[in-house]
């Protein structure tokens, strides 16, 4: 049983710890373009080499891949099935799922963004809402997103893992005392 | 709806989205490398900055042209000037010109030859219709002229080309007095917009 939940949680860690480098590669861009004011094509971040459509689009379908991943345990696995009945697994399912949504939708931008490269030449591509909204904004408040909104679920995991007993997550499938 | 079928759904959702995203990706970029392969062997066709000549103030703006070619057409023109500004000229000193009283024109009568000279990098040489017009003043004449093409890579930042007319006193008297024998007019990087393409022969 504790096997799935430590599968899940190295999962979602992993995930979390990729994409918390890239966020940081998104604030740096917010730090280029709001407190230098390097314009939206000037602001390419620490690793500026690294700022090109390709990697942006695999990097966002991978971790897309990864909350995907974590997402079918939760929803899926027997072992998890107790989440939503639980107030704060509740909560943390609901703002996990809003995170996946945002993270889907982001992959979606990247997708029409590499077809503009292709057929335009450009880098940084404007995507669907960046011909709207100031290209590094955008991006921070999407990766933003996309980071803080799975991690309402650590909690829930953490005291899951932690307390085997008397567990928050996995109530257990039988009462004790039926058993 | 079972626990085993939504989960084959949610697997089968994730699978279709992630694949049409890939799908759309790969095929743009094997669209954009089929066409690259029916394009011409060399073309181009953008802006580029000619000089940062001063206005009388001392500021500098640019003067830009437009430019297109290809293996067997080049053509190359500077509009106007936005600004008024000086020009050292080569035989005629310094001459002031007015707002919008320069434009220039190179177009190819023939391209003679194109030669790959390195990697993405293209020289083109023929002859061509050089047009010049400075206030009143205006000339046309057929002289030779050559082209070295830069392709830095997709777009147009590392691209440059750099155009090399030949004048002389008897055919473009006007234009010889104003530029000198052998003007070269772009520097290098200098593509502001567009794209120059060269394939490796």
């Amino acid at each position: 049983m504790l096997r799935a939940k430590v599968t899940v949680v190295a999962l979602l860690l992993s995930a979390l710890l990729v994409q918390t480098f890239h966020e940081i590669e998104h604030i740096a861009q917010f730090y280029q373009r709001w407190w230098l004011g390097a314009g939206p094509q000037e602001a390419h971040g620490i690793l500026f080499f690294l700022d090109v459509e390709w990697n942006h689009f695999v990097f966002n379908a991978l971790y897309f891949l990864l909350l995907a991943w974590v997402l079918f345990f939760l929803l899926f696995d027997p072992q998890f099935q107790s989440l939503g009945q639980r107030h704060i697994g509740r909560v943390g399912l609901g703002f996990f799922v809003s995170g996946f949504l945002i993270q889907g939708y982001h992959v979606f931008e990247h997708t029409v963004r590499m077809g503009q490269f292709f057929q335009l030449g450009c880098t940084p591509c404007p995507g669907i809402l960046g011909w709207y909204f100031d290209l590094v904004y955008l991006h921070l408040t999407l990766n933003s997103a996309t980071l803080l909104l799975p991690t309402a679920i650590l909690p829930t995991l953490w005291r899951g893992l932690k307390d085997r007993d008397h567990n928050y997550l996995l109530l257990p499938r039988r009462p004790p005392w039926q058993s | 709806m079972n626990k085993s079928k939504a989960a084959l759904l949610f697997v089968a959702g994730i699978a279709l989205f992630l694949g049409l995203s890939v799908g759309y990706v790969l095929r743009s970029w094997w669209s954009v490398s089929r066409t690259v392969k029916e394009q011409p062997k060399i073309f181009g066709m953008g802006t580029e900055l000619i000089d940062k000549p001063s206005d009388p103030q001392g500021v500098p703006f640019e003067l830009t042209s437009v430019f297109a070619f290809t293996d067997d057409f080049f053509h190359c023109v500077v509009v106007t000037n936005d600004k008024p500004f000086a020009m050292k000229t080569y035989s005629l000193g310094t001459v002031k010109i007015g707002k919008n009283q320069f434009s220039m024109s190179v177009d190819s009568v023939r391209i003679e030859s194109v030669k790959n000279t390195g990697k993405g990098r293209v020289e083109l040489k023929g002859i061509a219709r050089s047009i010049t017009r400075v206030g009143e003043k205006y000339e046309e004449a057929i002289v030779p002229f050559s082209a070295v093409a830069v392709d830095g890579g997709p777009g147009y930042k590392k691209d440059s080309l750099v155009l090399t007319v030949f004048y002389n006193q008897k055919d473009s008297p006007m234009q010889f007095a104003i530029f000198g024998p052998e003007p070269r007019f772009g520097q290098p990087v200098n593509v502001l917009s567009g794209n120059i393409s060269v394939a490796e022969s």
